[in-house]
């Protein structure tokens, strides 16, 4: 059997900015990459941004600590603009497959602000800690948005 | 304000049939159109196939009624024999009720093989949809050893 690991993992961020602020940080190409892709000690190599039913968000990328070159392969399956977004993504390490993923993009509104809940739907084909490890990245991906959208 | 209902299913056969013929059973197209029907009153038939890394199927599944679904399934991973992983969204209608990530873990077992085969789901019109998925792919994988067996 091969060693894969599947996993679900759901983080909930409650953020002072409406429905439709999130939304728009998930939407635009410009901020998308300025909040999720770029920051930290990450290089950006290359970054396209198709944000459409069908459509897809493709970038590589690399610590500015080591050589591996990481791609992200993402389709948007599902936009419900301001309330719900689905993307489905593959991550690659120097061109070898490590992990497919669903994601769900839940955007409510919370009194004058909203609440996020991201679910992600994980197969992780190189070990047992990648899981834990995408969810602590991921929560660190919402603060980011956190901070992008308060800046 | 929306509720998506989340589950994880697992289903586990045992097949008297090697890991190249399971593999084959999933990678042929008029295999499948044979096996992914949960009973002879639901037709599925495939108008795109492509079976590889990136590729996308898309089926009409038609119920008796006259009902039809159509799937969407893009293949993220696939090592021949051993595993395929593919996204699978269900629509009605142009109106889509869920989104899925489906892995199937192949290996041998005595002269047979062992498939182990994971859904990951995400339903956008609530559990219901999670159970036709139990019974629906709790009825194919049972189609499929008859498959084999044949």
């Amino acid at each position: 059997m091969t060693q894969t690991t599947h996993a679900t993992f759901v983080i909930e961020r409650a953020y002072k900015h409406s429905p439709a602020k999130v939304f728009a940080a998930w939407a635009d190409a410009k901020a998308k990459r300025a909040w999720f892709a770029g920051g930290d000690a990450w290089e950006i190599l290359s970054f396209s941004f198709d944000f459409r039913e069908g459509g897809k968000e493709i970038y590589s990328f690399k610590s500015v600590n080591a050589p591996d070159i990481l791609g992200n392969d993402t389709t948007f399956n599902d936009i419900k603009p301001n309330e719900r977004l689905i993307f489905t993504y593959a991550m690659d390490r120097n061109g070898i497959r490590f992990s497919v993923s669903l994601a769900c993009v839940d955007i409510i509104t919370a009194g004058a602000g909203s609440r996020v809940i991201y679910t992600e739907h994980g197969i992780f084909f190189d070990g047992a800690k990648a899981a834990a490890m995408r969810e602590a990245g991921c929560s660190h991906m919402l603060e980011k948005l956190n901070a992008y959208l308060s800046a | 304000m929306s509720a998506i209902a989340h589950a994880t299913m697992v289903l586990e056969r045992i097949y008297k049939a090697a890991p190249a013929r399971v593999f084959a059973a999933w990678e042929s197209v008029e295999a499948r159109e044979k096996w992914a029907a949960p009973n002879e009153n639901v037709r599925v038939r495939y108008t795109q196939a492509d079976f590889r890394e990136g590729g996308i199927d898309v089926t009409h599944c038609v119920e008796a009624d006259g009902k039809t679904f159509e799937t969407r399934n893009a293949y993220l991973s696939i090592e021949r024999e051993t595993r395929i992983v593919f996204t699978e969204q269900i629509f009605r209608e142009g109106v889509q009720l869920s989104a899925a990530i489906v892995s199937v873990e192949i290996a041998p077992a005595g002269a047979g093989a062992r498939q182990v085969v994971t859904l990951q789901i995400s339903s956008f019109v609530g559990d219901d949809m999670v159970r036709g998925y139990d019974q629906g792919w709790t009825a194919a994988l049972d189609q499929l050893a008859k498959v084999l067996e044949q």
